[in-house]
């Protein structure tokens, strides 16, 4: 949220997951609106840059995952993303992040969040290949990434993202 | 060849020698074969249990049901959002029932009202809309559209039809309590509709041993209210009303 006197505020307890609470104040507001975050997969990761042991890695077809059988748990990963999107498991002692679904993109499905997303906001194909859905939206609008200036290439795009996101 | 350069060898070679047991030991097998990294664990990635089935293995047993959701205002919702991920169930249809979310607070996870919502995506205050009564009274989640008010009786009565619309009262139509004969349409202040004038018509739906929906509230028509007439306390198009 935006609010008219230029102060952001981000509010997202929980991820979410049982709803956002309602804002306060509502005269004062500029702008509103959701921003999804989840692991933006990196051409240059940080997070595999300071693994000390190559437990994570990026595989030939671009994903960034961990493995959970090699990894130490010593938790620089964790403090390395710039996008917060990594986590301890508190049972396996081991880091944690999105895999893309790996294991559903190796039996030719789309990952579960964009096949679940009920507004088709958002959208799941490979980059830099022409011809697919994803090409022709990443053509068709005005496309950012998060933290540019970090020059991690992000293989998550954004379309018509706020400027006061970060 | 000098005697001590030999033994400098013999003691490299033993070094060598455990540098490369130990390497051998510590290292796991597949390290290496495709980067700086155990190319074994993407396979263990891959080979992870679905959890989401995906629509396309809906359509193929609940045909008529996806048809029906293809066309409407829910097309584009997969069946898995609100049925919950049901790989297992795909492959057991007989033992595993994926649940049907029929309790209030869960429609309002996205029509609940949220100014970071797009302008023109249907949302409601679930405090003040229609409280109590779950969503699928009025809207078919597969289907989904709002109740119809008569455009025949909102065009006079729009302030009735808004506050009924609102109400517990939003899917009766206005002549499941009124008689409008169609003259009252050319002449409204000659003709009048007529209003239920007992108690008992009240207690078709609401008495105890009605024969309406269990969520309907009952009461006593014997005790309740004193003799009063229903509507000297309860206004029927906003009975939740005080």
């Amino acid at each position: 949220m935006i609010r008219s006197d230029g102060e952001v505020v981000v509010d997202s307890p929980n991820g979410g997951i049982e709803g956002f609470p309602p804002i306060a104040e509502e005269g004062g507001t500029l702008r509103t609106f959701f921003v999804p975050k989840l692991c933006n997969h990196c051409e240059e990761a940080p997070c595999v840059q300071v693994c000390p042991v190559g437990a994570t890695f990026i595989t030939d077809d671009g994903a960034v995952l961990v493995d959970e059988e090699y990894c130490i748990g010593c938790g620089y990963c964790v403090q390395a993303c710039p996008y917060g999107a990594r986590w301890f498991d508190p049972e396996k002692h081991v880091a944690r992040k999105c895999t893309f679904c790996y294991h559903r993109l190796a039996k030719g499905k789309v990952p579960a969040c964009v096949e679940v997303c009920p507004t088709s906001a958002r959208l799941f194909g490979e980059v830099g290949h022409r011809a697919n859905p994803l090409a022709r939206f990443l053509r068709f609008n005005e496309i950012q990434v998060l933290k540019p200036h970090l020059n991690t290439k992000p293989k998550v795009f954004y379309a018509n993202l706020d400027g006061e996101v970060r | 060849m000098p005697q001590q350069v030999v033994r400098l060898g013999i003691a490299f070679a033993g070094l060598a020698i455990v540098f490369m047991a130990v390497r051998q030991t510590l290292v796991p097998d597949t390290f290496g074969e495709a980067g700086h990294y155990r190319a074994a664990a993407v396979d263990s990635i891959a080979a992870f249990p679905l959890q989401y089935a995906g629509h396309e293995a809906c359509t193929t047993c609940h045909r008529p049901i996806t048809e029906k959701k293809g066309t409407s205002n829910h097309s584009g919702v997969s069946c898995e959002v609100c049925h919950g991920p049901a790989a297992e169930h795909a492959t057991a249809p007989g033992s595993v029932k994926p649940p049907a979310p029929r309790e209030r607070g869960f429609c309002p996870m996205c029509h609940g009202y949220n100014a970071s919502r797009p302008s023109g995506f249907p949302q409601i205050d679930p405090v003040a809309h229609n409280p109590t009564v779950p969503c699928m009274t009025c809207h078919d989640p597969h289907a989904p559209e709002p109740p119809v008010i008569p455009g025949a009786c909102r065009a006079c009565h729009g302030q009735i039809a808004s506050q009924k619309a609102v109400s517990h009262h939003a899917t009766l139509p206005c002549l499941t309590c009124h008689e409008a004969p169609d003259e009252h349409k050319a002449t409204p202040r000659l003709i009048r509709p007529g209003k239920p004038d007992t108690r008992d018509f009240c207690g078709g739906c609401h008495a105890e041993a009605a024969a309406s929906p269990s969520h309907i509230p009952r009461i006593d028509m014997s005790t309740h209210g004193d003799g009063y007439l229903c509507w000297q306390c309860h206004y029927p198009h906003h009975p939740g009303s005080e």
